[in-house]
Parts: structure tokens; sequence; C-alpha cells
């Protein structure tokens, strides 16, 4: 396939955001040392931070499940970069990262003293070991379908703690999306292991980092979490974390059952009984998720009439659907298809609620009202067309529905369970419009790195779930490609406007609204909660957070 | 039929002094029990014939912002979208009375077929049916239905007709006991002597036989879909696009933390009544109906 | 109606169990001619209505005929459902593969060679009789494949979820039986008397109540408003700290609220039974001639006729287990208990086929084999039918 993506991080890393190449200028050297910023004053640590959230799958790189799960795995296993509560790309495994003039080839420099949990020391033969085991694999693992990262020439130890990655071309993303992702495992364990979906024993769980899995309950069951204290930033701030099995977060938080509690646009009366009590606190990122409409390009007449599409955008009032949906707590959708809060977001027109405009527009694009108050194309046939949606969004199909009746475009509403036949459907170009979450059943987001554009809209990316199927403009492609190579950040930002403007004309797919995200904690626990910037927010996404009990830096807050 | 061979033994029991007084028939005649439950069955079904009068709003149409509380407009408020949380609950009569009888009616309609035709045609027919109802009756209701509601999507139609095709294998057993017993007293085989054809035999006899326990079949097993139409609604499975009380069950219980708001005792409580009262209201015909109670509930596991 | 249970008796193989919930007055009537507790065993024998005596060595060799058909149909009855789980999932709309994507990452890229690699992984590529005998030799030896999700093996999540279930279904079974049995035998007693009266429509009522709601209601108030109970699962995680006796508290505690749903589930039933059984008592012969001979009123009620109602409800209790089984799907939900029927639900939210069909085929399994040892109690218990 000669369109195959050049380097693709796993997939749940696609919402890192971008890595902070600024300060060099695009000289092409890239050094990064470890930080040097103080602790905060002395406070109690938080013996235990306990979240409302099952296991999502076995914590290993392999069997870990979709954003949530990574999020839990991630608390065994280290990466040789690590992101920070302010986005920044901090050194983790590594102790200083370079990157050679033309930026295609890495070198990470190893911290003295990490070892792994079973007691054996880190070497670079590990982390060599781990880039070429991923890379053997077809899928990270059957179970999550997560690609390995693809486009790496060779990985070699130069020194005894100096490890060189060579690209096949230079990639903008790669610190972030690989570097900054992918877990390191120790060859010991995994050198003899020929499924790793399939290694579920608890003896496999060997990491270097903070916490080690002291009981793993099975899927949808309860892990605990203790801090390791020969890590090698040093003991970690929070020393045990518990995760349950919660189905109502917030009436538990109430209760006392859990710390933190995270929804999407959340209603008033949730947040009233938490706002008027100083023990709780609340933090919110808007822009982390959205709904997403589609329409099928590959069939011929109305879906692929851009004049058609816009007539749609049109007709739904997105200010309503956040009033609805979200309880007024979020943004409408922005055609350009990166969140507004996004640091790429470049402003685009949008399609402003007007349903008088949207019927001359398709009056004037020749499509006739018909019988029963339903248009239809040049060929006679009637504007009606199948919606399918998730059944957990039956209310939003109800309200698309019903927003394309005002302009005489019939939508026949399929709501189909998350499963075979949404997602079948939709990879095989078999639905007429579909509206699914973005990002899906993992990770990623429309405030995550823009390279996200290139990955929904390029044509040469085969199609996804989460593709705009068939959508073909090879000079969207062009950039698509020009970006993932560009440097310089004013640069980049330059290419994925034009590229935000273009996705925004054409639109083939339109996010409706981004519903904000809420996460109410229990200060007397944990008083320094963030959401990572670009990160599809989970509540236990926080490692960082739980190691230093600080927003930023490597430093260990003081107990 | 049963009433008639066991009543008049219960009578003469009963005319000594015992605990309890009355004879049998008098005290179905006047059993609350019955009356109750016609009077509540009658209610449901008025509700669901004059739905379009009760609201002026199109349960599936949005017609309010969400979550609005109850006024004059919205009695019992909107849901998410803003649809009538009223018009949902009188037009969800409709789909739980719809369910009722067409599971109710495929059950029976079943049970006489694989029952009653079998056993008076005797011989292999009846042993190979006999067989397949006592397979039947074992397979375990919910769990199948759970299995196949989850593989089929979301078709209420699935739901509807293996609902009915559950009941088929218990009804059958009862249909075919008492025509069995039928057979056995020589009223068919005597008319059939004398040169009545099938269809004498089946009015002349069987009907007057088997009618009230059709009956009592019929009401149970009516009781026991909207039951089940109501809790497979809210596991998530059958049309989500419909409009049903299990369904505004799923709906309601789905928002996070429904009970922070007082939104429940117009949402979820006035569902969960009409469910509760419809399936009741079945109960209490079909027991006031048999001779003695013939408890329904073993049927549903 | 009334022979209904000479038939099945008579039919020789397992009527299934549900046959035997319609004892009618006049049919209990015989069960208590014939039976072993009369006050006096001639006016007993007098009053059976199937008292003809059998030529001991032909009902020996009935009685045999009869348990290996009981066998022959539950091991027709196993392989059906075994054979059913493969077919249904094979037989529905929608593919796999396609529930496998699903679960994979939103920018996940697909091709035709991936496919066919997953297919290949999932044994899907070959014929349906070599699927079939796959599956048929892995269950055989307890291999039920893995979950889609998360790679587990199937019978390891089931494992792990067993034993809650058992210990709510047991416990439930327990209490209903014995709430049930009282209530049944006051209510039967006195007959359409107002308290007759008030406990049938009460418990008739609470029964139809849709379980799933009563337990949010109930967890409301005694878990988040009041704060008494505990909001979910079934123990306190990671209690290694406690000592045995605080788990045993702890274990109760989360029981307590689940356990009473469901058994509100399950008394009426059983409180229809008994109370029919003494309905049907109570015109007894024997029952007349212990009045008449000033029996006090508590004894007669609880030492004879009670205790031959009792009979149905005997192999009830066995029944209620399966019936609780099913219950158990909808009322775990509420409680996030993590028992089968919360495992159930999880995978029927994303579609993990191999999930749910690991699960229906144990849930049905344990409840026909439940049913089939309830039918065979039923058989020694029963004068007219032991062999």
């Amino acid at each position: 396939m000669d369109h195959e993506p050049v380097l693709t991080g796993p997939q749940w890393v696609l919402d890192r955001r971008r890595f902070l190449l600024a300060a060099l200028g695009g000289a092409g050297v890239l050094v990064l040392g470890a930080c040097t910023s103080s602790g905060g004053g002395p406070r109690t640590a938080p013996a235990t931070v306990r979240l409302p959230n099952a296991a999502l799958g076995f914590p290993t790189p392999f069997a870990a499940n979709g954003g949530p799960g990574y999020s839990q795995m991630i608390l065994l296993y280290d990466t040789l970069l690590w992101k920070d509560g302010t986005g920044e790309l901090l050194p983790w495994l590594a102790e200083t990262v370079t990157s050679s003039d033309d930026h295609q080839t890495y070198t990470f420099e190893l911290r003295d003293g990490v070892t792994w949990s079973d007691g054996e020391p880190l070497t670079v033969e590990d982390v060599v070991f781990t880039f070429e085991y991923y890379a053997a694999q077809e899928f990270l693992s059957p179970a999550v379908l997560v690609q390995p990262p693809r486009g790496i020439a060779g990985v070699r130890a130069t020194g005894p703690k100096a490890v060189e990655v060579t690209l096949e071309r230079p990639l903008v993303t790669f610190p972030e999306q690989v570097a900054g992702a992918l877990p390191i495992i120790p060859r010991h364990v995994w050198s003899s292991i020929d499924d790793p979906g399939a290694a579920l024993d608890m003896a496999v769980l060997v990491g270097t980092g903070p916490y080690r899995l002291e009981s793993y309950g099975g899927d949808g069951g309860p892990l605990l979490y203790t801090a390791r204290d020969d890590y090698f930033l040093g003991a970690p701030y929070v020393q045990r974390i518990e995760m349950n099995a919660i189905d109502d977060f917030f009436s538990a938080l109430l209760s006392g059952a859990t710390d933190a509690a995270r929804g999407f646009g959340l209603r008033s009366d949730i947040l009233a009984p938490f706002e008027g009590d100083d023990a709780y606190d609340t933090i919110t990122e808007q822009g982390t998720w959205s709904q997403v409409l589609y329409w099928n390009l590959g069939k011929e007449g109305p879906l692929s009439d851009p004049r058609f599409r816009h007539a749609c955008a049109m007709a739904i009032d997105q200010d309503d659907l956040v009033s609805r949906l979200a309880a007024g707590r979020g943004l409408p959708g922005n055609p350009g298809f990166l969140s507004p809060e996004n640091e790429f977001f470049a402003p685009v027109p949008r399609y402003e609620f007007d349903v008088a405009g949207a019927n001359a527009l398709l009056n004037s694009a020749g499509y006739r009202h018909g019988n029963g108050g339903v248009r239809q194309d040049a060929n006679g046939a009637p504007l009606s067309f199948e919606l399918r949606f998730d059944n957990a969004q039956v209310e939003l199909g109800e309200i698309v529905i019903a927003a394309l009746r005002q302009i005489g475009v019939e939508l026949r509403s399929t709501p189909v369970e998350v499963g075979p036949e949404l997602f079948g459907n939709k990879l095989f170009g078999g639905y007429d419009m579909v509206v699914l979450p973005f990002p899906g059943p993992a990770p990623g987001g429309p405030n995550a790195d823009p390279d996200v554009l290139r990955q929904i809209f390029s044509s040469r990316v085969p199609p996804s779930l989460t593709g705009a199927t068939n959508y073909v403009n090879p000079a969207f492609d062009e950039l698509a490609e020009e970006q993932r190579l560009t440097f310089d950040e004013g640069e980049r930002q330059a290419i994925v406007a034009e590229m935000q403007t273009m996705v925004a004309e054409d639109i083939p797919v339109l996010p409706l609204y981004y519903p904000d995200a809420t996460l109410i904690f229990r200060k007397q626990v944990l008083d320094e909660w963030y959401f990572t910037p670009g990160q599809y927010p989970t509540s236990e996404d926080h490692k960082h957070l739980f190691v230093t009990g600080d927003e930023s830096g490597t430093d260990i807050r003081r107990r | 039929m049963s009433a008639q061979t066991s009543a008049p033994v219960e009578v003469a029991r009963e005319a000594e002094p015992g605990p309890d007084q009355a004879t049998e028939p008098e005290r179905r005649r006047r059993s609350p029990l019955l009356v109750v439950g016609l009077g509540l069955l009658g209610l449901v079904l008025l509700v669901a014939l004059i739905a379009s009068l009760l609201t002026p709003h199109d349960p599936r149409a949005i017609s309010g912002a969400a979550l609005e509380e109850p006024s004059a407009g919205h009695p019992l408020g909107t849901d998410v979208p803003g649809r009538d949380i009223f018009a949902q609950l009188v037009f969800g009569a409709r789909t739980s009375l719809t369910v009722a009888t067409v599971s109710a009616s495929l059950a029976m309609a079943g049970a006489l077929l694989f029952g009653v035709l079998p056993a008076l045609v005797g011989g292999a027919a009846d042993s190979v049916s006999n067989r397949l109802m006592v397979f039947l009756l074992a397979l375990p209701g919910l769990p199948l239905l759970v299995l196949v509601g989850s593989l089929a999507g979301e078709s209420h139609l699935v739901v509807i007709v293996l609902i009915g095709f559950l009941g088929i294998a218990p009804n059958a057993r009862i249909l075919r006991s008492q025509t069995l017993a039928l057979v056995q007293r020589g009223f068919i085989s005597a008319s059939q002597g004398f040169g009545g054809g099938p269809l004498y035999v089946l009015r002349r006899h069987l009907v007057p036989a088997l009618g009230p326990l059709i009956l009592v079949g019929f009401v149970n097993w009516a009781g026991l879909a909207v039951a089940l139409e109501a809790g497979l609604a809210f596991l998530g499975l059958g049309d989500p696009s419909g409009i049903s009380w299990g369904l505004m069950l799923n709906r309601a219980l789905a928002q996070p933390s429904i009970y922070f708001s007082p939104m429940w005792t117009w949402w979820v409580l006035p569902a969960g009544l009409a469910v509760t009262f419809t399936v009741l209201a079945f109960t209490f015909v079909g027991v006031a109906l048999e001779p003695s109670f013939n408890p329904r509930w073993l049927r549903s596991s | 109606m009334d022979d209904h249970r000479e038939q099945r008796g008579a039919d020789g193989e397992g009527a299934g169990p549900r046959s035997i919930v319609s004892p009618r007055p006049g049919e209990a009537q015989r069960v208590g001619g014939v039976a072993r507790e009369s006050p006096e065993s001639a006016l007993g024998a007098a009053g059976g209505v199937e008292g003809a005596p059998r030529p001991p060595d032909e009902g020996r060799r009935r009685g045999r005929r009869r348990w290996a058909g009981a066998g022959i149909s539950y091991a027709v009855t196993i392989f059906a459902l075994v054979t059913l789980n493969f077919l249904l999932p094979r037989a529905m709309p929608g593919d796999p593969i396609d529930a496998l994507l699903a679960q994979g990452s939103s920018g996940f890229v697909f091709g035709e060679e991936a496919r066919a690699e997953l297919e290949e992984y999932y044994g899907l590529d070959r014929s349906l009789a070599a699927q079939y005998g796959q599956y048929l030799t892995g269950l055989a030896r307890g291999d039920l494949g893995r979950s889609i999700v998360t790679n587990t093996p199937v019978w390891d999540e089931l494992a792990r979820r067993l034993p809650w279930t058992l210990l709510l279904i047991v416990s439930a079974a327990l209490v209903s039986t014995v709430v049930g049995l009282v209530a049944g035998v006051h209510s039967g007693w006195r007959r359409d008397r107002p308290m007759d009266r008030a406990l049938m429509t009460m418990l008739l009522a609470l029964r139809e109540f849709p379980p799933y709601l009563l337990g949010s209601l109930l967890l409301y108030v005694f878990a988040v408003k009041l704060g008494w109970l505990p909001l979910f699962g079934a123990e306190t995680p990671f209690s290694g700290a406690f000592s045995p006796v605080e788990r045993v508290v702890d274990v109760g505690r989360h029981l307590l609220l689940p356990l009473l749903v469901l058994s509100v589930g399950l008394t009426a039933g059983n409180y229809l039974i008994m109370r029919a059984g003494m309905v049907g008592e109570l015109g007894s012969d024997y029952l007349l001639l212990g009045r008449a001979k000033g029996l006090r009123e508590r004894r007669l009620k609880y030492r004879y006729v009670a205790r031959n109602a009792l009979l149905p409800l005997v192999s009830l209790t066995a029944i209620q287990l399966g019936f609780a089984l099913t219950a158990v799907v909808l009322i775990e939900r509420v409680f996030s208990y993590p028992g089968l029927g919360r495992l159930l639900f999880e995978a029927i939210a994303v579609r993990d086929y191999p999930i749910i069909q690991g699960a229906f085929l144990l849930i049905s399994v344990g409840v026909v084999t439940i049913n089939a040892v309830a039918d065979a109690l039923y058989r020694r218990l029963d004068p007219r039918t032991a062999p």
C-alpha cells in the first residue's frame, strides 16, 4: 500500500499535544534536561486516592483497553518522555533527549538507577527490545487493536545508557506520540512471550512505573496500586490508588466512596451539592470530546454534494444542542474540526443556524419539494437517508432528524448499539449518514495534536472508524503530509489553518458540539488536580500528578 | 374443566364448618382481585385508546426545552431532547398493550397448535410434540431473551415474538393435559362416533372446556410480556427509538445521578408505577379467573 | 387440569418442575389423602384417590425407566443448549470481526489483511463444521474462548463472578422460602380474611414492581441519603486488614439490599404455593378428625396441614434458585454487584459475544440442572411418583 502512513504512533496517544520545540526555533537540535522546579510547601501527602473506575482490561500495554485502560496501565510502566499538567513533555526514563539536525535521529540518554519492579535494572537493551517487540506485532493486542508504531528505520544502543532511534523520515509527532507514549517493557519478561495479548498473568506485570499492582479483580473489577518507594524519581506523592467499579460517580463522591468523579456536560443539580461545599473543588476543560456527523461521500447524489451538506449544517442549531444535551455546558461544533480550545485552532466561518437560508440553498441547488414535504434531487429521487447513531445518543439522533425535517430532508432513524453494526457499517462505507462520538472508544480528540486532521481527512490514510469516508482532496492531502514534516511551529500553524479552512468548506464531517469535561474532587485528599492539555480527560489519567503532587516538573512535593 | 370437577368436592367439604365458608363460584364472582384487575386494565386500555386526546404532544416530537419541570404545558416535564414525558407515558400504554396482546396471542396460538392439536390426533404426533414442549420448557427464558435480543439488534419485533415463543411450551403443556383428560373421559370419541365432525367437536366440547384455561393463560402471559419487555428495554435491548415504559426507565436511569434531581419523581416513578400496575392488573385478573391460584411466576424462569 | 400431575407422572419423563406449580385444591387433597402425616393413618388411606397399591416389582422397574428417561432428557437439553449457543450468534446479523473492530481505537487503520489475520486468530476462517468441532472440544476442556474486549479467558471471568451470584441467589432462596412459607400458612389458614387479602395484594404488588426500580430507590435512600449501607459492590475492596468477623459483616452489609430485592420477587411465588397448599389441605378428613379430637390450632396448622402442603415447596425452593439465577441479571446491574448478571450486562453493553455466550451457557445450564434436580427431588418426595 503506497499510502501507508510513514509513522503512526500507538493510537491511544493521538491526544498528546504538540511537542514544545518553540524554544529551539527549529534549529534542529533538541536538548531536554531534567527540570529543576522547586517543590511546594510542606503539606500532608494523601495516603490513598480512590477513583470510580473499574479495570479496563489487564494493565499490560498489550491488553489494556482504550484510553482509560491506558491510563491504568501506564501507572505500572514508564515512557522515555512524559507530559505534565502544563502540557510540556518532560524527560522521564530518558535523562536527556537529543535530535539530529534533520530530525531524523533521536538519541535518548537513560537515567541512572532505574529499576524494574522485580529489582532488575533498566538497560538500553530493554529499550531496544521494546521497539523491536512492538514492531513485530501486527497489533499491540488483538483485543485492543492498537497498532504498533511504524516508520521507524532502526533502533540501536550507542552507549551504556544511550539509545538511538532513526526514523524513515522526520516526523513532528514522534517525541509526543511515540517517545512520550510507548511504555518501555522488560526484555527478561517479554522475550519469551509470543502472544502478548494473551499474557494475563500477574507475573508479567513488571514495569519501571511508580506503582505496583497489588490486586486485580478482573476486567470490570477493582484495582489497587501501591507506590514504589524505590521509584527513580523518589517515593511517589500519592501512596495508594484504589479504583472501584462504580456506576453512579457523583452519588459515590457525595457518600464518600470515591475522591474524584468526572462527567461531561453535567446538569446543575449534580454540581449544586458540591459547589456549595468547601470540601470539594471543581475543574473544567472544554473541547476535549465531541459528537460528529459524517456524510458518506462515496454515495452519488446529494451526499456528495457540498451544497447539500452546507444546508444540513445550517439547519442544525448547535447552540441548542449544547443547551439540551450538555445542560448548557459545552461549545458548539467547529466545522474546522479542531476544538476552539486547540492551540492550532484557526477561526473558520461557522454555519450559522439559518433554516430559511438552508432552504434557499437547497432550492438554488435544484432540490425541489416533492411529496409529503420531502425534497427530490434532479432525478426525482427523494432526499431520504438513513441516519445511524449510537444507542446512547438517541437524543442527539432525534434532534438531528427533527432539524433536517425542517428543510425537507427525511432521515430514517437507525439507532444501533455501539458495536458491530455502527462501526462495521461506518468502516466499510455502508451508510448514508452517521453520528459518532469523537474520540470513539479510544482517546485522541479535537484538542489533540493537529495531526488528527490528517488521520481523519487524508485520503492517503486507509479507512478508519473515525475517518471521513471517501473524502478526496489532493490539496488537503499534500498539506497533511507537509505539516508532519514541519518543525517550525509558526509554519505548521499556518499549514494547519489552511487545512481547517478546506475541511470547513468541504465539510465531509461536522462536529456538532463539545460538552465540557468537569472533574469534581475532594480537596482534602488531593488538591492539585488538572486536566492534561490535549488529553482525553479521564479521572485516572493523572500519573504525573500522582507521582509529583504538582502540576509541573519532576520534583516530588514534600510530604 | 377443573372448576366443574373440583368445585363440587370443595363445596361438599366446605359445607362443614371450616375456616372458609364461601363457595368457589361465589368467591370468584365477588373477588376484589378481579374487580381491581379489570378496573386497572380498563384504565390502561382507555388511556391507550384515547392517548392522543389526553395530550396535545407527539411523544416523539421535541416540544419543549430539555428537562423542563412539570408545568401546565408539560404535566410531567420533558426529557433530555425536550419531549413531553406525559405523552410518552400515555402512548407507552399502547406499546405495552401491543406487546402484551401480540406475545400472548402468539403463545396461546402456539399452545393450541402444539398442545391441543397433537393431543386430539394422538399417537406419534402427540408424543413428538410433547417431547418438543418438554425441551422448550427447559430453556431458560430471560437469558435466552437477553442473548437473542443482544444479537438481533434494535428490533422490537424479535423481542415480542420471542416472548410469545417462550409462552408456547408452558401453556401447551397445560392445554394438552386438559385435552387428554377430555379425550379420556370419552366425550369426544362419543360425539365422533355419533358423526360429529372435528368442527363440531371443537365447538361443542373443546372450546367450552379449554376456553377458560386459554383465557387464563393469555392473561397471565400478557402480564409477563409487559414485565419482560420493560425489563429488556431497561437493560438496553429492543428498539431504542420506540416509546415504551421500559425505555423511559432506561433513559431516565441512564441520566447521570438522576436522584440528585427531583425529576425522578415525575420521570422514573410514573413509568415504574405504570409497569407495576399494568402487570399487577393482569396478575390479579389471572389469579381471580383461576379456580385456584396458579402462580405464574415460575414460567418466567 | 386436575389430572395435570398424574399426567406428568404417567409421562414418565422430566416434565419440568413448572408443571407442579399448580396444586389445585382437589389435587392437594389427594396428596393429603395418601400423605404420611395423617393423624389417623386409616383415614388417610381411605381418602386416597390413587390408593390402589401397585406390585412393588413393577414400581421399581417403572421407577428405573423414569430415571433413565429423565437423564436422557436432561442430556438432550444440555446438548441443545450448547448447540444453540454456538449457532445463534452465527445466525444473527453482524460479524464478530466488526464487533472486534468496535473495540479498536478510533484511528485504527484497517485493511483486508488485518481482517484475515483476525479471522485466523479467532478461528473464524474455518468451515462451520470445523468451528463447531473446535467449539465442542474447547468446551470439553472448559475452554469457552476469550473475551474480545479484554482477551481474558471467558471461563476465568465466569469463575470470578460465580461465587457472588451463588451467595446472592442461595440466600435469597432461603429467605424467600421461609418468609413465603410463614405468610402462606397464615394466609391459607384464614382464606379471604382481611389478613389474607392484604398479604396477597402486597406480595403480588411487590413482585410486580420492577426490581431494578425498587433497587434504585432503596439504594438512593439507604446508601446515598442515609449512608447506612454501601453504594456498590459485594465487599469493601482491599479489605485485607479485616478480621473474619468484620469481613462477614462487611459482605453482609453489601448483600442486604440486593438480597432484599431478589427475595421480594421470589417470596410471592412461595407464598402462593404454600397458600394454595394450605387451602387444599383445609378440607382434608384428617383435619376434620384432628379438629374433632380437639387438637390445638397451632399444632394443627404447622404440624399437620403445613407439613403436607410443604411438598411442592421443597422442590420449589430448588426451582427458585433457577429463577433467581436469571433475575440477577437485572438486580446485579443496579447494585454494581460483581456477579454473573453484572458480567452479562457489561458484556451486552459492548457486545462482547464470547462473554455473553459463556454467561448464557453457564446460566442456562445452571437453570436446567437445578430444574432437573428439583424434578428428581419431587419424584422422590411425592408418594405417588416415588419408586
